[in-house]
């Protein structure tokens, strides 16, 4: 196997908030191959843009490391971060306050290549305006004067623009309408095919992820509790929340009728973090021996879930600790 | 069959020194004691048909025509005090940011225990506003009376408000995006009570949103909006499944969801219309069917079955709809 184009391990990031110590990330492990779509699904404050912002080295994480291509970036300063910002870019899910709204497209668009020194910056331009499927037209306007989905496509520009290798994707497709979400992802999905782009793919809305990620990590709490290849966590989700979130989608057919699992309680807070398996504490399910840090269990090939009820006993056939 | 609810007809609504209006005769029809969704996208005018019917236009919009009759009564004429009464006894709202909809200097107790007031018929508001509260689920309600709106999370607040229309039982009650950024797991909960909440008082709902995913499982009749004007208004079953409006199909064929994959690949550049010249379709800059004659007149809704309206002079020959998108269908770039 080849070395991940991204590696991130055991990372954990704290704040202070008000006297209290929000966990925001509490040892998240990850890898991203090079050409591959990794989603990153979960619920506000389980960490997930939290991780986004690690990655593009936004904020130091407090432990825990950082690899691109094998080099360990987690403590670079500024000098060496621009060097990394050309491979590892990240785009927004709001462009209107991600971009500067007095600027006008072309200047958007001129600066990451000025930034970064690509050489004709002025045929990188139209280029990269032709691969995001934008008219020429639209070079003298301003962010206020695009459509949502015009914007988003300006911000995808802005991103790939020097020719990064990785691209975050935090809710890419979160501020647009839905007759233009499918044209969105198509777009991604063609970007990656022609410039040979890896994406971690940060959302909220597990249809979206459904349709571009090869690979899913479920975030609860700080913590991923199940990852795998995307069919087979549709398929069969092996952590509680895993399913319980799943069966909380609507489906947009009058003719299927969905059963939902109950989950227990409140929303968690992540300035008290339960031991043991974070979902715990709504969790249906939850047994004496989930207050113990659980371990993953392997329930598919490259698929495990860090859930008591991913194990199958010594009688049975599959779930073996991982 | 029971009379409709509300019935609204012709709603034009237009800004002060914009010749086209904002809203064009939009049509709808909201049975009783039903769920009933209304779908567009951003700008399309669904939200702005709600504010127009609580008479809560944003200032330089006013109602140019039409009318909406709620119980014999036409919303659209009734003076001013007198339509504040119908808010708030006869018509509830719910908003998509509750948090905003709640006076922050007040607790949510005491804003429930005055909706029970207004209600009219509770001798001790406070202890009825702790059953409310515990009747939307929220844990610990002693305490929770006692917070403002600011301490609660986005799903307590739109719980409380469902608390307080469950108070004021009103006949109608208009939902905006009720569930719009709030996670899965907590608009399934909120959902689930206000189906509850629609179940015990049989008020009707009717159900803003843009996710088809929450009109398909909850609303019994949906209408479509498009640029400002209803383009199909059908029995769900009938809208998902037999869309007989291009733009309605367009929305099934491309949609993203969960339960199956969608082929990306069919799915043309993106696309937003613009603007048709003239007085014709509205969703003729977009239309893969469009022809001449759509352009030159306006298109209203009208009858294909005794429950299904659809806006389109082409829609017989038309007839069924894929619901696959085609190669070759037009796709424009969008424009702004």
């Amino acid at each position: 196997m080849t070395a991940p184009l991204l590696e991130v391990a055991d990372l954990t990031c704290e704040f202070r908030d008000r006297g209290r110590t929000v966990h925001a990330l509490n040892g998240v492990s990850l890898t991203v191959g090079a050409g591959e779509t990794v989603g990153l699904v979960g619920e506000s404050g389980c960490g997930k843009s939290t991780l986004a912002r690690s990655i593009v080295r936004l904020l130091v994480p407090t432990s825990g490391r950082l690899l691109f291509d094998g080099q360990d970036y987690t403590r670079w300063g500024e000098r060496r971060l621009r060097r990394l910002r050309k491979d590892v870019q990240i785009v927004f899910q709001d462009p209107m306050t991600a971009l500067n709204p007095s600027w006008t497209v072309r200047r958007l668009l001129l600066e990451p290549l000025v930034l970064h020194r690509v050489g004709e910056p002025e045929r990188r331009l139209s280029q990269v305006l032709d691969e995001v499927e934008l008219p020429a037209s639209v070079l003298g306007r301003r962010p206020g004067q695009l459509s949502g989905g015009q914007r988003q496509r300006v911000a995808i520009a802005r991103a790939i623009a020097a020719r990064p290798r990785f691209v975050v994707l935090d809710e890419p497709t979160a501020s647009v309408d839905m007759s233009i979400r499918a044209s969105l992802l198509r777009l991604l999905r063609k970007l990656q095919r022609e410039e040979g782009l890896t994406y971690l793919f940060i959302s909220h809305d597990l249809s979206t992820v459904r349709h571009i990620c090869d690979r899913l990590l479920v975030m609860y709490l700080g913590r991923v509790v199940e990852e795998g290849r995307t069919e087979s966590v549709f398929d069969r989700p092996a952590h509680v929340y895993t399913r319980v979130l799943l069966s909380a989608i609507p489906v947009p057919d009058p003719a299927v009728r969905r059963r939902r699992l109950p989950i227990l309680g409140e929303p968690p807070s992540p300035t008290a973090i339960p031991t043991g398996c974070p979902f715990r504490p709504r969790c249906q399910m939850a047994a004496g021996e989930c207050e113990r840090p659980q371990p993953f269990y392997e329930v598919g090939p490259g698929h495990r879930a860090a859930c008591r009820l991913a194990r199958v006993e010594p009688s049975g056939e599959a779930g073996t600790p991982a | 069959m029971t009379p409709p609810l509300l019935v609204v007809e012709d709603l034009t609504v237009a800004f002060e020194g914009d010749p086209r209006p904002v809203l064009d005769h939009v049509g709808l029809t909201v049975p009783d004691q039903a769920w009933m969704g209304l779908v567009g996208e951003s700008g399309s005018g669904k939200t702005m048909t709600a504010l127009a019917l609580l008479g809560l236009l944003p200032p330089g919009a006013r109602v140019v025509g039409g009318r909406a009759l709620l119980e014999g009564r036409d919303l659209l004429r009734l003076p001013p005090d007198e339509l504040r009464r119908v808010r708030g006894s006869r018509i509830g709202m719910i908003f998509q940011s509750p948090r905003s909809a709640l006076n922050p200097l007040m607790t949510v107790g005491a804003q429930i225990a005055r909706a029970v007031r207004r209600g009219g018929y509770e001798r001790k508001p406070e202890r009825a506003a702790l059953d409310l509260l515990r009747k939307v689920r929220i844990p610990d309600p002693e305490a929770r009376a006692q917070a403002y709106p600011h301490q609660l999370s986005g799903g307590m607040c739109q719980r409380v408000l469902i608390a307080m229309m469950l108070a004021v039982r009103p006949r109608l009650l208009i939902a905006d995006e009720p569930t719009t950024g709030l996670d899965v797991t907590v608009q399934a909960e909120i959902l689930e009570l206000m189906q509850g909440l629609q179940r015990e008082t049989g008020m009707a709902i009717l159900l803003v949103s843009h996710d088809l995913g929450v009109i398909a499982e909850n609303c019994q009749r949906v209408a479509v909006m498009y640029g400002g004007g209803v383009v199909e208004d059908a029995p769900t079953d009938e809208l998902f499944h037999h869309p007989r409006h291009p733009y309605t199909a367009h929305l099934m064929a491309t949609l993203v969801r969960a339960d199956r994959p969608v082929d990306l690949a069919s799915v043309l550049p993106g696309a937003r219309a613009e603007e048709p010249p003239g007085a014709g379709c509205r969703y003729a800059g977009r239309c893969p069917h469009v022809e001449a004659a759509c352009l030159s007149r306006p298109v209203r809704l009208e009858p294909v079955a005794p429950d299904h309206g659809v806006a389109c002079r082409r829609h017989a020959e038309l007839a069924p709809l894929s619901l696959e998108v085609k190669a070759g269908t037009r796709g424009r770039e969008e424009a702004s």
